[in-house]
C-alpha cells in the first residue's frame, strides 16, 4: 500500500515535472516561430533591392496614392467612389473591397461612400487605364487625374 | 523631435492619473516588484480608459481643443492631494498577500525566471517587428478603431461625421475607449501619427501579461505567475492580435483587471470596498471597450451577488454588490449618452427577428455547430504548437490543485462570470442573424481571447504551485 502511494505520488510529480519542461519548450518553439515570421520580413526587406515604395505595407503605399487628392479635397463632406474591381452588384473581389475600406481610412474624415451620387466622386483604378476617364462615368468630367490610377472626378 | 516629447508627454499623463488613482484605492500591502507591477499594469488600463473617457466628454461639452489637459491636470494633482491625504491619516486596510510560498527566492522561482525572460524578450521583438510592418493595424484597426479615432482628431467641429450613417458597415455603435485614447493623444501631439496606436496596443498587450503574472506572484508564489506569463507571451494570437491593434486585447486586459480586483478583495480582512469598486470601473471600462463588455460588465454583477451571498448572506451580496455597481455606473452613463445620442443601432439587435430567433433558439443542429466551434476553439486556445489546454490539464493532473479558503469566493466568482460570459457568446452565435459560418470564422478566435489570459489567471489560482507540487527539489 505504502509502495502504491509512493508510486503514485512519484508519477505524478514526475508528470508535473514533464508537463513543466513541456511547457516550457513549447513555448520557446512557439515564440521563436512567431519572432521568425515578424522578422521574415524585414530581414528580406534589407537583403532587397532599395525601393521605398515597395518597402511599404499595403496601407501605407495606399496612403501614398492618395496623398495628393487628399490635398485637394475638403476637410468634411461626402464624396463617391468607383473603382474598376466593381460591376453593377458591388466588388468583384475581396481586394476590392480592401481597397475601398482603405480609402475611407485614408481620405478620413471625408465620407467615402461607394456611389456615384454625391458631386464629386473619387476613382481609384488599375494604373494602366490611368487618364483615360471610363465609360461608365459618363455625366462626370475628369477633374484632375493623380496619377498611379487615382483620380477624381465630378457631376457635369 | 517635439513630436516624439509630446507623444511622450502625451502617454504618460495618463499611465500617472491610473496609477495614482490605484494607489488610492489599493489597500497597503508588501511592497516588492510584483506589488509595483501589479499597481503600475491596473494603472496603464485605468489611465488609458479615464482619459479617453474624458476626452469624448470634452468633445461632446466642448469641441475638439486641447483644453482637456487642463483637466487631466486636474485630477491627477487632486489624487495627488488625495494619496497624500490618505497617507497622512494612517495605515489602510491592509492586504494579506501571504503566499502559500515562502518569500524567499526558491529554486523553481530562479529556474522559472530565465524562459519567461527569454520569452517576454522575444515577444516584445516579435510585437515591435510586427508594428513595423504594419503600422496602421490590420482589418479592424483600419476600418473601426484607428478609422474612428482618425474622425475624431481630423474631422475638427465635424467629429460626429465619424457616426454618419453613410459608414454602417464600420460598426457605428461600437464604443470609444480605443478610438478616444488614440484621439486624444493625437490632439495633445498635433499630429496623427501612426506612434499613437501602436504604443498604445503595446501597453495593454504587456500590461495585460505584467498583471497576469504579478497577481499571481502575489497570490501563489512568483515562479507560478511566471509559469502563467510564459503561457501567455507564447499564445500566438495574443501577440498577433495585439500588434494588429485590435480592440479585444484592451477587453481582454480590462476582463482580468476585474477580475483579480474581486479576488484581492477577499484577501483584505478589514472590509473589501475600495477594491471592489475598482473592480466596477475596470468592468465598466470593459463596456466602453466593446460591446460584448456590457455583458461582462452584467455578468459580473450577477455572479458576484450570487457567490457573495452564498457565503456570507444577502444583505452583505447587496451591499459589496453596490459597490461594483458604483464602480461601473460612471462609464455607464457615458455609454448610455453616447448609444442614445451619437451611435445608430448595433447590426446584431437591429436584424434579429423574433420569429427567426425563436426558430433558431430550438435548432438542435445550430446548437451542435456551435459547440464544436466551441470545442475546437478551447482546443486551439492562444495557438500553441500544440493544444495549450492540454498540456495545462496534464500539469493539473501532475501537480494536482489546491486554493486557499481565501481565495475560494473570488475564484468561484471569477470562474462563474467567465463561464455566464461564454455562454453569453453562445447564445449570441445561435440567434445570430448573420450567416453562422461566416460569423464564427470572423470572430471566435477574437472573442477567445477576451477570456484568455483570465482562463489563466483562474487556471493558475487553482493548480498547485512549482514549489508545492515537487517538479523541482528546493535545496
Amino acid at each position: 500500500m505504502i509502495h502504491s502511494e509512493r508510486t503514485i505520488k512519484f508519477n505524478r510529480t514526475a508528470l508535473a515535472q514533464a508537463s513543466v519542461a513541456l511547457i516550457i519548450l513549447l513555448a520557446l518553439l512557439s515564440n521563436g516561430q512567431l519572432l521568425v515570421r515578424a522578422i521574415e520580413p524585414h530581414v528580406r526587406a534589407l537583403g532587397g533591392p532599395v525601393d521605398a515604395s515597395s518597402a511599404l505595407d499595403a496601407v501605407s503605399r495606399h496612403e501614398k496614392r492618395f496623398e495628393e487628392l487628399r490635398a485637394v479635397l475638403s476637410t468634411h463632406g461626402v464624396v463617391g467612389y468607383v473603382t474598376d474591381q466593381q460591376d453593377g452588384t458591388g466588388f468583384t473581389s475581396q481586394r476590392g473591397f480592401d481597397e475601398y475600406v482603405m480609402t475611407q481610412y485614408i481620405l478620413a474624415p471625408v465620407i467615402v461612400i461607394n456611389s456615384r451620387e454625391p458631386q464629386f466622386v473619387v476613382g481609384n483604378f488599375s494604373e494602366t487605364i490611368s487618364g483615360e476617364p471610363r465609360p461608365a462615368l459618363q455625366g462626370f468630367r475628369l477633374v484632375r487625374d493623380f496619377g498611379d490610377g487615382v483620380m477624381l472626378y465630378a457631376r457635369e | 523631435m517635439k513630436v516624439g516629447i509630446l507623444i511622450a508627454a502625451s502617454s504618460l499623463l495618463p499611465l500617472l492619473i491610473g496609477l495614482l488613482a490605484v494607489l488610492m484605492l489599493w489597500p497597503t500591502g508588501p511592497s516588492g516588484r510584483a506589488d509595483l507591477a501589479l499597481k503600475s499594469a491596473l494603472g496603464v488600463g485605468l489611465g488609458l480608459g479615464f482619459t479617453s473617457g474624458l476626452y469624448f466628454l470634452w468633445l461632446v461639452v466642448v469641441g475638439p481643443s486641447r483644453g482637456f489637459v487642463a483637466l487631466e491636470i486636474a485630477a491627477l494633482v487632486g489624487l495627488l492631494a488625495g494619496l497624500i491625504y490618505r497617507r497622512r491619516q494612517g495605515p489602510a486596510a491592509k492586504l494579506d498577500v501571504a503566499t502559500s510560498v515562502p518569500n524567499a527566492r526558491s529554486v523553481a522561482e530562479r529556474l522559472l525566471s530565465v524562459p519567461f525572460a527569454l520569452i517576454s524578450a522575444s515577444a516584445f521583438v516579435t510585437f515591435i517587428a510586427f508594428l513595423v510592418s504594419r503600422p496602421h493595424g490590420r482589418w479592424d484597426a483600419r476600418a473601426i478603431w484607428n478609422m474612428r479615432a482618425r474622425f475624431l482628431f481630423r474631422g475638427d467641429e465635424a467629429w460626429m461625421d465619424a457616426f454618419s450613417g453613410f459608414m454602417s458597415w464600420t460598426h457605428l455603435d461600437y464604443p470609444l475607449l480605443v478610438p478616444g485614447a488614440i484621439a486624444r493623444s493625437w490632439r495633445l501631439a498635433g499630429s496623427d501619427t501612426t506612434a499613437i496606436p501602436a504604443l498604445i496596443a503595446l501597453l495593454f498587450a504587456f500590461a495585460t501579461v505584467g498583471l497576469l503574472v504579478a497577481s499571481l506572484a502575489l497570490l501563489r508564489s512568483r515562479s507560478q505567475g511566471f509559469l502563467a506569463g510564459i503561457v501567455l507571451l507564447a499564445s500566438q494570437t495574443f501577440i498577433w492580435h495585439g500588434a494588429s491593434q485590435y480592440a479585444d486585447i484592451p477587453m481582454g486586459f480590462f476582463v482580468l483587471a476585474a477580475l483579480v480586483c474581486i479576488v484581492f478583495s477577499e484577501r483584505v480582512p478589514s472590509g473589501a470596498a475600495r477594491l471592489v469598486f475598482l473592480a466596477g470601473l475596470m468592468a465598466g471600462l470593459a463596456a466602453w471597450t466593446k460591446n460584448e463588455g456590457t455583458l461582462f460588465a452584467l455578468v459580473l454583477v450577477a455572479s458576484y451577488l450570487i457567490v457573495v451571498a452564498r457565503a456570507s448572506g444577502w444583505k452583505i451580496s447587496l451591499r459589496r454588490g453596490g459597490l461594483l455597481v458604483a464602480g461601473i455606473v460612471p462609464t455607464a452613463l457615458l455609454l448610455i449618452g453616447f448609444k442614445m445620442w451619437l451611435a445608430p443601432g448595433n447590426d446584431l439587435l437591429s436584424s434579429l427577428e423574433l420569429s427567426s430567433s425563436m426558430d433558431k433558439l430550438i435548432d438542435p443542429l445550430r446548437y451542435g455547430y456551435v459547440i464544436r466551434r466551441f470545442a475546437a476553439q478551447l482546443f486551439d486556445m492562444g495557438d500553441w504548437l500544440l493544444s495549450a489546454p492540454v498540456i495545462l490539464g496534464i500539469y493539473m493532473v501532475g501537480a494536482g490543485g489546491k486554493v486557499e479558503a481565501v481565495d475560494r469566493p473570488g475564484i468561484a466568482a471569477a470562474s462563474l462570470t467567465l463561464s455566464l460570459l461564454l455562454m453569453g457568446y453562445f447564445l449570441v452565435y445561435v440567434v445570430t442573424p448573420h450567416e453562422l459560418t461566416w460569423h464564427i470564422d470572423t470572430s471566435l478566435y477574437r472573442l477567445a481571447l477576451h477570456v484568455w489570459p483570465s482562463m489563466l489567471f483562474v487556471f493558475f489560482m487553482l493548480a498547485r504551485t512549482p514549489e508545492e507540487a515537487g517538479v523541482i527539489k528546493q535545496s
